[in-house]
């Protein structure tokens, strides 16, 4: 079930809501909100729901067994098998063939061709964020930044919550405990504004800007080869505010979701498009990746308090695993390694970089950006190649691309709300009449898109 | 940027308490449904193109459609230019439909005991051809009394079958079973009919088979949302290749015709049929039963063979043109009916004949817009069957219902019919639209 769908909208979210506010005591609120995010998350594949109840059970009694014992070795097992447990699920579904793949072209190259048959394994949907989660509050757990919690139905609920089920932010548990705390004791009203403004607005950046600009950027980047320079830029630069603006307007409907039921989830966007330097870009693009890979990974291999050329390595480690946990191709790895890289030239040259003007520094961080989303868009490198081939070498227009007017608007506002607007947790988010009757007219339009069909999947829910 | 959103989030004083996104949203919501819910009582007919979609809910258990009802559409147009979005390949022309008391397509009731009964998909309802002239009123013209148009009723159910002959009181007859070169790529109905769940049965315990019936057409109309209708009319509107890219266009392929007319297909339609002959068997096979079964009943199996639009035209296409071997098929399916002993009538041979000629004079035998034949093309069919099915062995009609033989007309039949009635179809449509 999409956000941006008529049986969410209609049925699933006022269902949910009137069931969980006649609730009062907070296990049965629990209670409520992981069913309802079991529903959801059945109604794409309900065998898949065992999945999450298995990784949500070895998670709670592996939170359990560190609260229980306090001896070093039975603590790091703790820590370990249930890592291990949900690392070999993630990587069973999402990693088997893309390592079966790359391991059967590795041996053509090698010229001993060994052909092994591919699984038919179905990726389960947001596998990588509840996996995340799973291991955050573990991690957390061993470190003793969090107590583990006792009550299956909150352990349960916070790994199963719906609003952030499928495509992140990526929750941690300390973040939210407070509020899942409180839970029985939420007031409905408190939040009610806020939350229908941030998901009003997600929900506006999702169906009206990059929607649209996917509509017309679709069929033109599958017929990649007949594009020409201005439509290959056209494309790219059309690809990287619909990414902006479809998982940030994912995140703000997330965000606006957890305020209707109480809990408030951190920031997942904070205007990356105005970041002056690449390492600041990845502090503001998707804030809970960028701080779960600094915290369990980049910060474990030593972070940048290791000397020599290691701090280094653990950036591109830690940014090409960041690659690859998007998806099992080789595009996203070098995707990783391309910022990783970008990065490491940041810490050598930083310095030179701040002294150029500051516009110097937003547009040249955009752009880097920018051609770093080739290889994130591109199905292979023969793609990614060609589109930069298109936009470096003149080439007049071979296929027109149908709606480009409406394109260059919808670049035209999307690029003025991407780097000159406030982002959604910088507004105050108390409308005048008429900013409201704006919403309503934007939700109207949103529901007649949706109505029509032609609402799409949001672009993480593949990760 | 930032000064309208300072003004739009000041706080207002003269903000009242009910102004608010939390109240204003679900409101709307609210209404929205409620203006849905309101539109469902306005008939489907104002909101769709083709009678099927306004009367194929809440349809009788015996027949395809709502029963006795009718459906008027003076602009309507072809299928494939409404799947592939495409308003300047609309053809427009009138649409009549009436239904009889079962929910077929029957629009007047002779009151006489049938001679037969017309089974089969869209061509056999008559869908894109006038009332009078549908594939089942002209055969009538050939036997003794009317042959009842039953189309719409696949997958065929024997018991139906059965139902319906007993209620039309037909005790001997023939069964003219339409067949579409597009069903090759379906499986046969099975023998016997599906053991039903044991939800199907305790819901007709409970609501009876016709409750059953009312009720799973009541669910299957209730996502017919009318807003969702009009949304997708508008989208469709805004989606002209200007505005925004035709997402639809992918759904028909444009073929150009070698006398530099354009016709529509239907991509899926183009695609060979995976494992030919047993595809071909597997039907051949079907047939030989029903036609034991049904002349057990007194019903007498005829199978009349239409071809796919794109086996008629592969051949007077410019491009695309993939091979189309639709018509060794069909002509294979045709050989093991007759070495089985069922009458069939292949009107392939005929067809491309027709349509080589026809299009000389830029008259066609399918509509452009559409993957159905029009007037022309059953006139065709008609004459084809008359001329066929004489020199082949018919057993039982009652009272020798069939005319005689016509060995002679199987070379003057398709002649006959090319002299008459086929304008081209846009002086056809003109034709209907002014008609009253």
């Amino acid at each position: 079930m999409l956000f941006n769908s008529i049986p969410f909208l209609f049925l699933f979210l006022p269902a949910a809501y009137l069931g969980f506010w006649q609730l009062k005591k907070k296990n049965h609120r629990f209670a409520w909100l992981t069913l309802t995010g079991y529903i959801f998350y059945g109604m794409w594949n309900y065998k898949f729901c065992a999945l999450m109840a298995l990784s949500t059970l070895v998670s709670y009694l592996a939170g359990l067994g560190l609260l229980r014992w306090q001896e070093p070795r039975i603590r790091k097992l703790c820590l370990v098998a249930p890592i291990t447990i949900d690392l070999l699920l993630l990587g069973f579904f999402k990693y088997f063939n893309f390592v079966l793949d790359t391991f059967t072209q590795l041996s053509v190259w090698l010229h001993a061709p060994v052909h092994v048959r591919a699984l038919d394994i179905v990726l389960p949907v947001g596998i990588s964020f509840y996996t995340f989660h799973t291991i955050s509050y573990i991690v957390d757990s061993y470190r003793r930044v969090v107590v583990p919690t006792k009550n299956i139905f909150e352990f349960s609920c916070y790994v199963s919550l719906f609003s952030q089920l499928v495509a992140g932010p990526i929750v941690r548990f300390r973040q939210i405990e407070a509020d899942l705390e409180n839970l029985g004791r939420a007031d409905r009203k408190r939040w009610l504004d806020r939350g229908w403004s941030f998901f009003a607005i997600g929900l506006m950046k999702k169906v009206l800007i990059a929607d649209t600009i996917a509509a017309i950027i679709k069929p033109a980047l599958k017929e990649y080869g007949q594009l020409s320079t201005c439509g290959a830029w056209l494309c790219v630069l059309g690809y990287t505010y619909q990414l902006y603006f479809d998982f940030s307007g994912y995140s703000d409907m997330a965000v606006g979701l957890g305020y209707l039921f109480g809990i408030r989830l951190p920031q997942n966007f904070n205007s990356p498009y105005k970041a002056a330097s690449i390492s600041e870009l990845w502090r503001r693009w998707h804030i809970s990746l960028s701080a779960c890979l600094r915290d369990y990974l980049y910060i474990p291999l030593g972070g940048n308090r290791v000397p020599g050329w290691r701090p280094y390595r653990n950036v591109m480690i830690t940014m090409v695993l960041g690659g690859l946990w998007h998806g099992a191709n080789w595009t996203y790895v070098f995707f990783g390694g391309y910022h990783g890289l970008l990065l490491c030239l940041h810490k050598v040259y930083g310095g030179h970089w701040e002294r150029l003007p500051g516009i110097v520094q937003r547009a040249g961080t955009f752009f880097l950006f920018v051609f770093g989303l080739i290889l994130f868009r591109s199905d292979s490198f023969a793609m990614a190649w060609t589109l930069l081939l298109r936009m470096f070498s003149w080439r007049t227009g071979v296929a027109a691309l149908p709606g480009h007017y409406v394109l260059l608007a919808m670049l035209a506002l999307a690029a003025c709300i991407a780097h000159l607007g406030p982002n959604t947790f910088e507004i105050k988010h108390e409308w005048r009449p008429w900013a409201v009757t704006s919403f309503a007219v934007g939700y109207v339009a949103c529901l007649l898109v949706i109505a029509a069909g032609h609402a799409s999947p949001f672009l993480y829910f593949q990760f | 940027m930032v000064a309208v959103l300072m003004m739009a989030t000041e706080s207002d004083a003269k903000m009242t308490s009910r102004w608010r996104l939390g109240w204003v949203l679900p409101c709307l919501m609210l209404v929205v449904m409620a203006m849905d819910f309101a539109l469902h009582l306005a008939p489907l007919d104002v909101f769709v193109n083709c009678p099927h979609e306004a009367l194929g809910q809440l349809h009788t258990p015996e027949g395809p459609f709502q029963p006795n009802r009718e459906f008027h559409n003076a602009r309507s147009y072809g299928d494939l230019a409404a799947l592939g979005n495409l308003p300047q390949r609309r053809v427009y022309r009138r649409a009549d439909f009436v239904t009889d008391a079962f929910g077929f397509h029957n629009p007047a009731a002779a009151g006489l005991a049938p001679a037969g009964i017309l089974f089969g998909d869209s061509f056999a309802i008559g869908a894109e051809v006038p009332e009078q002239k549908s594939f089942s009123m002209q055969l009538t013209a050939l036997f003794s009394g009317p042959i009842y148009n039953a189309g719409g009723f696949v997958p065929l159910d024997f018991e139906r079958v059965r139902q319906l002959a007993s209620r039309l009181k037909l005790r001997t007859g023939a069964f003219i079973y339409e067949f579409h070169e597009a069903h090759l790529k379906e499986l046969p109905p099975p023998a016997a009919p599906g053991v039903p769940s044991w939800r199907h049965k305790l819901a007709v315990r409970v609501l009876g088979p016709r409750g059953v019936d009312r009720l799973k057409g009541w669910l299957s109309a209730l996502p017919d949302s009318r807003l969702e209708l009009l949304a997708r009319k508008l989208e469709r509107a805004l989606e002209n290749d200007a505005v925004l890219p035709n997402s639809f266009a992918s759904s028909t392929v444009e073929g150009r015709l070698r006398n530099g007319d354009w016709m529509l297909f239907l991509p899926s339609r183009i695609a060979p049929v995976n494992s030919p002959d047993a595809a071909v068997v597997r039907w051949a096979d079907f047939f030989r039963r029903l036609s034991g079964e049904l002349g057990r009943d007194g019903l007498e199996l005829v199978v009349v063979i239409v071809p796919e639009k794109f086996t008629v035209y592969a051949p007077l296409l410019a491009w695309p043109r993939p091979p189309a071997e639709g018509d060794v098929l069909l002509g294979q399916l045709e050989r093991r009916l007759r070495e089985a002993c069922v009458p069939v009538v292949n009107v392939t041979p005929a067809f491309r004949a027709a349509a080589a000629e026809l299009a000389e004079r830029h008259q066609y035998i399918y509509w452009q817009d559409d993957t159905h034949w029009n007037e022309c093309g059953v006139t065709i069919a008609v004459a084809e069957f008359r001329a066929q099915i004489g020199s082949q062995t018919l057993r039982a009609f009652v009272g020798g219902a069939l005319p005689p033989a016509h060995p002679s007309a199987a070379g003057t039949a398709r002649k006959a019919a090319l002299s008459c009635n086929c304008q081209s179809q846009q002086e056809y449509a003109a034709a209907s639209l002014s008609a009253p």
